[in-house]
């Protein structure tokens, strides 16, 4: 049995062809300007891989900063009863929205050396987290936990509670049926949330320039590292982009291969 | 043991009200579905809780609508559900081992037992098999070794043979009938199920009825 | 009616759309003129009337880049004599450039002065927080051709991609100080160190050029350039913390 042929209607074709196009075509145009000859001297320069060494550290916290932080939420608010579950929800979903420069704002009135929890941890730990590693880190985790919970619970709530009864039933406590069952169970969106969770801290610019500044070696991520030298030397920033760019299809590439439904 | 329920429960559409002994032996509950058997169950297990009302099982108060409520995983219960519910990630020995290493047994001497309790559901040379690679009656085989590995003095049957195929079902009965928990409970809309238990729980017109067998 | 086009690195959207209609005189100019832009253009709209301003903002890489790239404009501030260069490299520039105003760094103190800065060496503490604009941004090249010349080496937290950035983190007490321009310490009304030391600051300055843009200046673009070099631009630049030539 064949499909009968389906004439597709050019009003949905036309703008489904321009809305690729639009997609496509930054990267069409990034590629072609991509100093290809000289990419693997100015992407082993020493200033790069500085910047692809704090990446590397930051992104890979934060994607385990969410996988610690983030399973706990995602089961919380697929499995728990909260009150005001729709503004939790919000709360949690509000990072990919909101312009994450606003949310590095957010962070220094919170974290900064005289935000709300920050002068506490000034005070009393002697802690400050802006222009640090571990700021952004924070930064990093912030941007990115939302695309790990929201993963992983929509995975816990197809999932179900069946396998949960059953551990419990066979003696489990709540919390090694979490680890036991409900974990293993949802494993591979597990996978999945940690792969688009480390490639969103991965790409992270703005948070972080606000809440972590930018000192090479220290804060300076491979995003910033791009914005830095697209002001003084541009074929660098094009080699770095066109290695984020890598990275970040080879992760989207993966996810469809393995994890997301086709 | 003896399991004693005084309470009601709402259901979506009824509220269902219960005043059942259940007494050491084989029960059967017995009723159309839809009309509360599965619900009886469950706050037995410990997966519901009344709303009014106790639940003793033996002399322990587990459930009394307010204060206290025993979790399920520390009730003596276990129970087969009519899908087999087996964790897909784990080996079938695994997940007879589960049971007693959540008791912190540890993995050698789980590991033995278990094998046992596969080998009288006649299932020990599957023990390295994961649930996917089982048929609907070894699943359910398997889960009968989960639920009587920890030797429960209650078991509770949800359905056991309802999704399993004709060609399975005498056998798997048979492994039920001659399951050593003191008190059996078992839920079936099929009256072939429970031909020989020794007292009745029957769910009719809202009403629960309770007939020990002569 | 005064639109301020506020532009990062999203040359690309603002050039698509920034394109005003043809009678008003579109100003591209550095992050740091601003404010006192704002305030010349109301002036200027006051004294007259049929003059329709646009200005676009733009970190001076930012202004080249759309310069580069053809958007349409009559008049460019830069913040620097470089940024000028490039923009007269870039073909578009037809008149020499003039200078209408200098900026020197200050060393800005977070509120209350909680890192004890009371002399221009106290910015090489590692013990403080200390903020500074990224080298290829003009207050960065500047501070640190200031700090070589007192013989001293900056080495900051951070380096802050603009001077505005850096100011607000000092305002909000983030960096315990920062060499900033005057003219954003004043306009933050941030406390500045004042010792024989910093005072040496103000022997390096960035000038601040004007180009008219493209074959046939306005009529309106010209008037705009008069009113900014004549005396009511020199003081309002004045008023602002900007030195005059």
């Amino acid at each position: 049995m064949s499909k009968a042929p389906v004439r597709h209607p050019a009003a949905l074709v036309a703008p489904a062809g321009l809305a690729l196009l639009l997609l496509a075509l930054p990267i069409v145009g990034l590629l072609q300007r991509a100093p290809w000859s000289s990419l693997i001297d100015r992407l082993t320069d020493e200033t790069v891989l500085e910047a692809v060494r704090v990446s590397a550290v930051v992104s890979s916290s934060a994607a385990i900063l969410c996988l610690i932080l983030g399973l706990p939420l995602a089961w919380l608010l697929a499995r728990v009863d909260l009150p005001g579950q729709r503004i939790v929800r919000a709360v949690v979903m509000l990072p990919m929205v909101l312009p994450p420069v606003v949310g590095g704002t957010a962070l220094l009135f919170a974290l900064g050396r005289r935000g709300l929890v920050g002068q506490w941890l000034d005070r009393w730990f002697d802690v400050t987290l802006p222009f640090t590693t571990a700021g952004a880190i924070i930064a990093a985790t912030f941007v990115a936990l939302p695309f790990f919970v929201t993963t992983v619970e929509g995975a816990l709530r197809q999932n179900g509670t069946d396998l949960e009864e059953a551990a419990a039933t066979a003696g489990a406590t709540p919390l090694a049926t979490f680890i036991h069952v409900t974990v293993p169970a949802a494993r591979e969106s597990v996978g999945a949330g940690l792969a688009l969770a480390w490639a969103r801290a991965l790409g992270e610019f703005g948070a972080t320039i606000t809440f972590a500044g930018n000192l090479g070696g220290r804060t300076r991520t491979l995003p910033l590292q791009t914005f830095v030298a697209l002001e003084s030397d541009p074929a660098s920033a094009l080699a770095i982009s066109v290695l984020l760019l890598s990275i970040s299809l080879g992760v989207l590439v993966a996810l469809r291969g393995s994890w997301l439904p086709r | 043991m003896t399991i004693r329920i005084d309470g009601t429960v709402s259901r979506d559409s009824f509220t269902l009200d219960l005043d059942v002994d259940i007494d050491v032996g084989r029960t059967a509950v017995i009723g159309p579905n839809g009309a509360g058997k599965t619900t009886l169950l469950r706050l037995i297990a410990g997966l519901e809780a009344l709303e009014r009302g106790t639940i003793h099982i033996g002399h322990r108060l587990v459930d009394d609508a307010g204060s206290v409520f025993v979790a399920a995983h520390e009730r003596s219960t276990a129970v087969v559900f009519q899908d087999h519910r087996l964790f897909p990630q784990l080996r079938a020995i695994d997940n007879v081992s589960f049971p007693l290493r959540r008791q912190g047994i540890d993995r050698a001497t789980a590991a033995d037992r278990a094998t046992v309790a596969l080998q009288e559901v006649g299932m020990d040379e599957f023990a390295a098999r994961r649930p996917s690679q089982l048929s609907g009656g070894q699943r359910q085989r398997v889960a009968i070794a989960r639920a009587l590995v920890a030797e429960p003095e209650v078991l509770l049957l949800d359905e056991p043979l309802a999704s399993i195929d004709d060609e399975s079902r005498s056998g798997i009965r048979h492994l039920l009938m001659a399951a050593p928990s003191p008190t059996v409970v078992w839920v079936s809309h099929d009256p072939a199920d429970t031909l020989d238990a020794e007292s009745l729980v029957s769910f009719a017109d809202d009403r629960v009825r309770q007939t020990p067998r002569p | 009616m005064i639109k301020t086009g506020l532009i990062g690195a999203a040359v690309l959207v603002a050039s698509a759309c920034g394109s005003a209609d043809s009678s008003s005189v579109i100003v591209l100019a550095a992050s740091s003129t601003s404010d006192v832009l704002d305030e010349i253009s109301q002036a200027a709209e006051t004294t007259n009337p049929s003059l329709d301003l646009e200005l676009v903002i733009a970190g001076s890489p930012s202004l080249i880049a759309q310069l580069e790239s053809g958007v349409d404009a009559d008049v460019l501030i830069t913040a620097d004599e470089a940024t000028m260069d490039r923009a007269v490299a870039s073909g578009r520039v037809n008149e020499a450039p003039v200078v209408i105003a200098t900026n020197s760094l200050v060393v800005a103190l977070a509120p209350g002065n909680p890192g004890d800065v009371t002399d221009l060496v106290d910015l090489t503490d590692p013990t403080l927080l200390i903020g500074a604009c990224a080298v290829d941004v003009p207050c960065g090249a500047l501070a640190i051709a200031a700090m070589d010349a007192a013989g001293l080496s900056l080495e900051p937290d951070t380096e802050e991609l603009s001077v505005r950035a850096l100011a607000s983190k000092i305002q909000l007490g983030e960096i315990d100080a920062g060499l900033i321009y005057r003219t954003d310490a004043a306009a933050l009304e941030l406390e500045t160190v004042n010792t024989p030391s910093t005072q040496r600051l103000d022997e390096h300055t960035n000038r601040y050029f004007l180009a008219l843009i493209g074959e046939s200046p306005t009529s309106q673009a010209r008037s705009l350039v008069d009113l900014i070099l004549t005396a009511t631009g020199r003081r309002i630049l004045s008023d602002d913390g900007f030195g005059l030539p």
